[in-house]
Parts: structure tokens; sequence; C-alpha cells
């Protein structure tokens, strides 16, 4: 893997030139969504071997603890991975007299992971809010009771937030669960369990002891735009203002196609591919 | 060799010579010959209206290229024709849910209950809250004038009336005039800031208080709503229809009469609704791509660039009104961006006596909120501080020749006096006691380069005709604008005056090239609320 991170790097290196490489720089400060951490760190690398003036902080937390960061003005860019909250809007304004600027960088599918010993293909999103809401669903073709223990990531994360939200109906989540930090962690602990269900905001292949579900019968993983998997949403940077200078520079290059190929090879899904 | 076939090398050897060097006639005959050809390709049903991001809008884009390109003028030194403008739309489903519960439930229905408007796709509120009423949803410190103060809306629904508090003082939210407290954004905009989740608006008719067309607000919220990329944070927004509004008071002891009373008698006062309310959205969107067109008549001897504009895009294909479901845009404007490249055509010919730039830039998306002119002035193709002035051609004489003409500036900058020297100067009558409305000046792509601190104005046909009899040609531009104006209508079965179009097109170009010689640029004014973005610009560099 870091291998390729290299390569990644150094391909974007040659592809982008050595021309243009400026005097200008500045700290980026970036927090939030441990989602599209890897991602985002692998951007920066590429950005700050372009732009040797800048450097680039990238930090996790989930994405309350980077609205609280940016809130603070501890940070330049919040990435989320859910949209701002209205209390999160009142707060910005008051401490930084700002209702925040979205932009939208990628789509990303929530994946739904079980063990891969489990018998259960895919689920319907009714069957999944009934599932992490801690009822007991009956599978309707073999009678079989699903009964999970839930891997839940920290209430700080933007997964956690939005799939309560758009999921459960701000229902609360099953009381049978375990809460990790890091989306490595969920999978980690469905390996671990072959009882469990979880939620990742990355379509993991390769790994031969979890298991994708199906949603509404549509499998996640194509990647495309318009894609019917049901269990999509955007990932945003939000700012104080509209970005310009070194976070418009830095936003630009995620913008670029060297920098939504990263994005891809992550398993998002790249919004402006195509013009 | 036949004479046909004599003629065709003849023509062939000389044609990059009358590319370049045959001198045309802006404003005759031939002029208006070539305005009708470019409005009857742009507003024809094969471009189906040329909605953002729609195969009708690219082939407008081919078709203003195309023909830049036969007269020889070439994109801005090493950039694109386009300039790429990430954009995102959606478009709420029908069996999205709002519905309201208080002392019964109600389940609203979208369109015939309600429109959505400046939300996203991921707006949601999935269990019910808490509501109130907060009068015209305004705090205007300004104005010592303050909705909430009485109330906290901290993750509650906010209801609202349109418009803003009346009055005839100029000093006091612009007196009869609308301000810009008037607008569904801002008023969003500080329900957000305030902690809410949203607001819903209940739309009145002006001074009386009445109820307004229900329909026409469905007309203009039908379609598909499109933002830039980064957009301020959004919440949940609808108008309501007023017919169905009566369902957020059941249980207040208010009545929406009671409402409307408060408007006319203004004692509009803002309290806490038992109605509760949630929201399940279903919404289908896309991310794509549109463009502005970049065009550029250079001199090297010189930074200063003069920017001419029309917006190129229209509304697209919505529902069917009379059996005819595309909104062509003839005047709104197609007719703008013929004017423009007749004008673009009279100034290359003229290029080498110029002494200053031209960036000719069709923008695109100004239809959903001047997005293709808010991206530029973002990303300028040419530096700010070196665009000196802009004029946006939106509009376009087309009943009659005008004997007068409306600045429209909005009073930001000093371009009316540019003008008025030039109006006198040729013989050019303009509106007399023309006030600067502020809600019209804002409804342009002009406004976006103002914000942006660039001098930036419209010029428009004024109250005079030349042949028509005067009551005549107000009715009729009463009857466009009432009737035309954004409907299936505004097509190529109407009747145009292009002898006008041409003629207008003659008088902007002499404009230009008065400025052209002009030694001092255009300034903003100190009392525009923009002066400082002016001031910025100059600074920064």
């Amino acid at each position: 893997m870091i291998k390729y991170l290299v390569i990644s790097i150094v391909t974007l290196f040659l592809m982008t030139g050595c021309s243009s490489f400026t005097r200008e720089g500045g700290i980026i400060t970036i927090r939030g969504s441990e989602t599209m951490n890897k991602s985002i760190k692998m951007i920066a690398a590429g950005f700050m071997l372009q732009n040797p003036g800048y450097s680039v902080i990238v930090g996790g937390g989930g994405t309350s603890v980077g609205m609280k960061t940016l809130i603070r003005g501890e940070a330049d860019i919040c990435i989320a991975s859910r949209p701002i909250e209205p209390g999160e809007i009142k707060e910005l304004v008051n401490k930084q007299g700002s209702l925040g600027i979205s932009t939208i960088i990628a789509k990303d599918e929530i994946v739904v992971y079980v063990n891969s010993s489990d018998t259960l293909d895919g689920i319907s999103l009714s069957e999944l809010k009934q599932i992490f809401t801690g009822k007991v669903v009956e599978e309707s073709e073999s009678g079989r009771k699903l009964e999970y223990k839930l891997i839940l990531r920290s209430p700080n994360s933007g997964t956690y937030s939005y799939f309560r939200k758009h999921i459960l109906e701000n229902e609360e989540y099953g009381k049978n669960s375990l809460t990790v930090n890091s989306p490595n962690e969920v999978i980690e602990q469905i390996v671990e369990n072959n009882n469990s269900i979880g939620l990742s905001g990355e379509m993991i292949y390769g790994n031969q002891l979890i298991k994708p579900l199906l949603i509404n019968g549509v499998a996640p993983g194509k990647r495309e735009i318009n894609s019917d998997y049901p269990l999509v949403r955007y990932i945003h940077f939000y700012t104080l203002d509209l970005p310009e200078g070194k976070i418009k520079k830095f936003l630009d290059f995620v913008n670029s196609e060297p920098g939504q190929k990263i994005i891809e090879q992550n398993g998002f899904i790249s919004l402006w591919g195509e013009d | 060799m036949n004479f046909s076939i004599k003629l065709f090398f003849t023509g062939f050897l000389l044609l990059p010579l009358t590319v370049f060097t045959q001198t045309i006639k802006i404003g005759d005959g031939d002029s208006a010959d070539r305005i009708f050809k470019h409005t009857s390709v742009l507003a024809a049903d094969s471009l189906f209206g040329r909605g953002t991001g729609s195969r009708g809008e690219k082939i407008a884009e081919k078709y203003i290229i195309d023909y830049l390109i036969s007269k020889g003028i070439p994109p801005v030194s090493g950039k694109s024709w386009f300039q790429s403008i990430p954009l995102q739309g959606y478009t709420v489903l029908d069996n999205s849910e709002l519905n309201v519960a208080s002392i019964s439930e109600h389940k609203l229905k979208l369109n015939s209950d309600y429109v959505i408007t400046n939300s996203g796709t991921e707006t949601l509120i999935p269990s019910y809250i808490e509501t109130a009423f907060a009068g015209y949803g305004i705090t205007a410190p300004e104005y010592d004038y303050d909705d909430y103060f009485e109330i906290d809306v901290e993750g509650k629904m906010v209801i609202v009336i349109d418009g803003e508090p009346y009055s005839t003082d100029k000093s006091y939210f612009l007196g009869e005039e609308a301000s810009v407290y008037s607008l569904i954004e801002s008023k969003l905009r500080i329900a957000l800031s305030k902690g809410a989740a949203g607001v819903i608006i209940i739309p009145v008719e002006g001074r009386s208080g009445g109820a307004v067309e229900w329909d026409k607000i469905k007309s203009d919220y039908q379609f598909e709503e499109i933002y830039l990329s980064s957009r301020m944070s959004s919440g949940f927004g609808a108008i309501i229809n007023p017919a169905s509004a009566k369902v957020f008071f059941e249980g207040s002891g208010v009545s929406v009469d009671d409402i409307y009373s408060m408007v006319f008698e203004n004692k509009v006062r803002s309290f806490y609704l038992p109605a509760k309310i949630e929201f399940k959205g279903k919404f289908i969107s896309r991310e794509f791509i549109s463009h502005n067109i970049a065009a550029a008549i250079e001199n090297l001897n010189t930074e200063e660039w003069v920017i001419l504009t029309a917006h190129f895009d229209h509304l697209g294909v919505g529902k069917p009104v009379k059996g005819d479901s595309i909104y062509n845009g003839l005047n709104d404007n197609a007719l703008g961006v013929a004017v423009l490249l007749e004008i673009a055509a009279g100034l290359v010919e003229r290029k080498s006596s110029l002494n200053k730039n031209v960036l000719i830039l069709f923008l695109s998306a100004e239809e959903k909120g001047l997005l293709g002119s808010k991206y530029y002035t973002s990303n300028p193709i040419i530096p700010l501080v070196n665009s000196s002035f802009v004029l946006n051609i939106d509009g376009v004489p087309f009943i009659d020749e005008p004997g007068s003409f409306e600045v429209i500036d909005g009073d930001h900058s000093d371009l009316r006096a540019y003008f008025e020297k030039f109006a006198k100067k040729n013989g050019i009558k303009l509106d007399e006691n023309e006030e600067q409305i502020s809600h019209k000046f804002i409804r342009g792509d002009h406004y976006s380069f103002v914000q942006a601190g660039i001098p930036s104005f419209l010029i428009q046909e004024g109250r005079l005709p030349v042949n028509k009899p005067l009551e005549e040609y107000t009715w009729l531009k009463y009857f466009y604008t009432s009737n035309i104006y954004h409907s299936p209508f505004d097509d190529l079965h109407q009747f145009i005056n292009y002898d006008a179009a041409a003629g207008f097109a003659k008088i902007l170009l002499n404009f230009i090239l008065f400025m052209d010689k002009e030694v001092d640029s255009p300034k903003m004014k100190r009392e525009s609320p923009y002066y400082s973005e002016y001031l910025k610009l100059r600074r920064t560099n």
C-alpha cells in the first residue's frame, strides 16, 4: 500500500511537472472526517510536492471534531461526511461571523459489512433501520432471525450521524453495540465477530473475511455517479469563506484530475470526471 | 472552367481576406438580418430552451464559438474558449413528504401545497420539530428591527411572511423599493444563523396583504435547482401555498387572514406555534460541468480590459403551457447574445484602432442565480483589477426603436455619468427621473461584477418609443412582462423588431468605442456597499 501511495505521488508529481514550483506558501490546517482522512493525506502529499512552499496538516477525529475546530478558528477546512447541522451553523455565526461555505468534493457510498461467514447477502433499507435500532428482523427467505452486534463509529463521526439521521430517522442505535473510532477498527471487529454488522464509508476490495451487503438489491462499489445504490452521500469541505488564496489553491488541486484520481483510487466517487 | 466553378475558386482565394477585411456595418438592415439569423438558431425548439447543463446549451456554445471563429475572434491568449463551472443540480420528487401535526395531521403535497427552494439533496427533517412564526424573518440592526428578538428558534422550523416592513421612507428598508432583506436567501440565512432548521415562506401580494397567484409561483419553481459546487450552508427552504398555510396556525388562535391584517396594519409580531413539522425529501441529483465562453479582442499595449457580457442559457424544458413545453428564451437572452455577437464582429474590425482590450463573455447559468458570473468573479480570466467596467446585455429593444434609454447601474458607480456624456454627444435621450430600483439591478449578471468591486451596468429601452404610439408601446411592454417573459411563448412566433435590436447594437458599439478613448476608468461610488471590494482590488495589487 505504501509503495502504491509513493508511486501515485511520484506519478502525480511527474504529471504536473516542476515548472509550477513557486515561492508562495503557507500552512493549511484540515480536520474532520476519518472516512476521507487517508485520501486527503495522499492529496495533501501530492499538493505539497507540487507546491513546496505549502504545508498541509491533515487531522482526523471525525466530522463533529472538524466542525468544532473550524468554529474555534483552529482549522482552515473541515472535511465533513455529513452536512453541517443547524446548531453548528449558529455557533459558527456567533464565533466566526460566517454561515460556513460547503464545497462538495466527492460522493461516498456507505457500505454495510457483515462477517464473510454470514449467509446474509442483502437487506432492504427498512430492515437495515430495524437492525440498527436493535430490533430482531426475520429474513424473508430462510426465516432466520437476524440479530446482530452493531459495530459503530464514534458519535463524533459523520458516518454515525448521517446514518442515524437518514436511515434511522433520528431513532437511537440499538444497545447491543460496540463503539470504535476508526473505519479500520470497524472492519477488524467484524472480522473477529461472526455475528456483527457495521458501516464503512469505504468500499474495501480483496478482504475475504468481510462481506458487503446488497441494499435494496443493489451492490455497492460500482462507483458510478448515478448508481441506484441507496446509501450515497456527499463529502464536503467546509470553510469560513468562499475559497480563496491558499485554500482555493488546495481545493483546485483536489478538483484537478490528479486529485480526483486519488479520490477514485480510495473508493470514492469522483464528481468532476467528465467535462 | 464554367462560371460557377470560377466563382467558387475566386471566393475560396478571397475567403481569408473577406473574413478580416470586409467592413460590416452594425445597425443597418444586414445587421438586423444577422441578428435574426443568430436568434433563429439560438431560440429554435431544437435547442430545447438552452437549459443549464443541457444538450441544447452545448449546441448554443458551438454556434457561438463557430461564429466567433468565422469573424477571426480568438479566445484569450493561451486559454481555452471555455471556463468550466462545476455545478450541482437537484429535482424534488413528488413522493417527498412534508407533514404538519397540530390539532390534526396534514400531509402536504409538493406543488399543490408547497414548493422547495434553496435546499439541497441531503435536506431531511426525519422526525417532528417545533415551529415558530417569525414575522418577516428579518434581523436588521441598522433599522432597529428584529423579528427574532422575542423568540428562540434553535432547532425549530420558522414560518415567515414574504417581503419586509413597509414604509415610504427611503431610509427605512429602502422605502417602497424592495431591499435585500426581502429576498428568500436573506430570510433563510438569517434563520440559519439563529440555529433554525429552515424557513417556510407565506407569499403575500405587496401592500394589500392578500394572497398571490399560486400557479405563477408553482411555474417559477418547477425547474431543477442548480448551485455552484461551493455554496453557503443551506437548510430547508419552502414556499407554501397561502391556501394551505392555515395548517401551521391551527390551535394558535391566529389565522392566515390575521397575518395578512398584521402586514396591512404594520403590526407584525413573532410567536411560537403549536404545529410540528417533518420533511422526508426525495431527490434526484446530478453533478456536472457547464461553461462560460470567453473571447478576446486583445491589445498588447495595455492591461486594461472592458468586459461585455450576455448570458446564453435559459430555462430549458418545463411544464407545458397550452401544449408548449420549450421555454425558448428568445428575448431572454438569445437576442442579447445575438447583439453581443454583432458588437464583437464590429469591434474586431476596429481592432487596430482600439486602445483597450475587450473581453467578450457569454455566461451560463444566469437563470439559476447568476451562477456563471459569480463563478467568473471568483475565478477571473482577466485579473479583476484590470477589468475597467462591465456592460451586460440582457434585455434588447424588440418592440420599437427606443426614443429613450434606461441606464441601470444601481447607483453603485459613475457609469451613468459616462453614458450621459456619450448620449448627449450623440443626441440620445435618457429617461428622466429614473430611479435605480435595486431589485431590478440585482437580477442580472452585472450584479455579480459589482459585488466583486467592478463598475457594471445594463442599458435597456426606456419609456419612449420612436414609431409606435406611447400607449400601445407601454401596453406591449407590460404584456411581454406579464404574459411572455419566462414562458414558452418567448419564442420565434412572437413579433420582434430586428431593426430596433440592430440599432441598439450600434449604440452599444459606439458607446464602447467612446469609452475606449476615455483616459480615466469608471469608478465605484463611495456610497456603494461594494466600494470596499473596489478598494480591496486596488490595495492587493
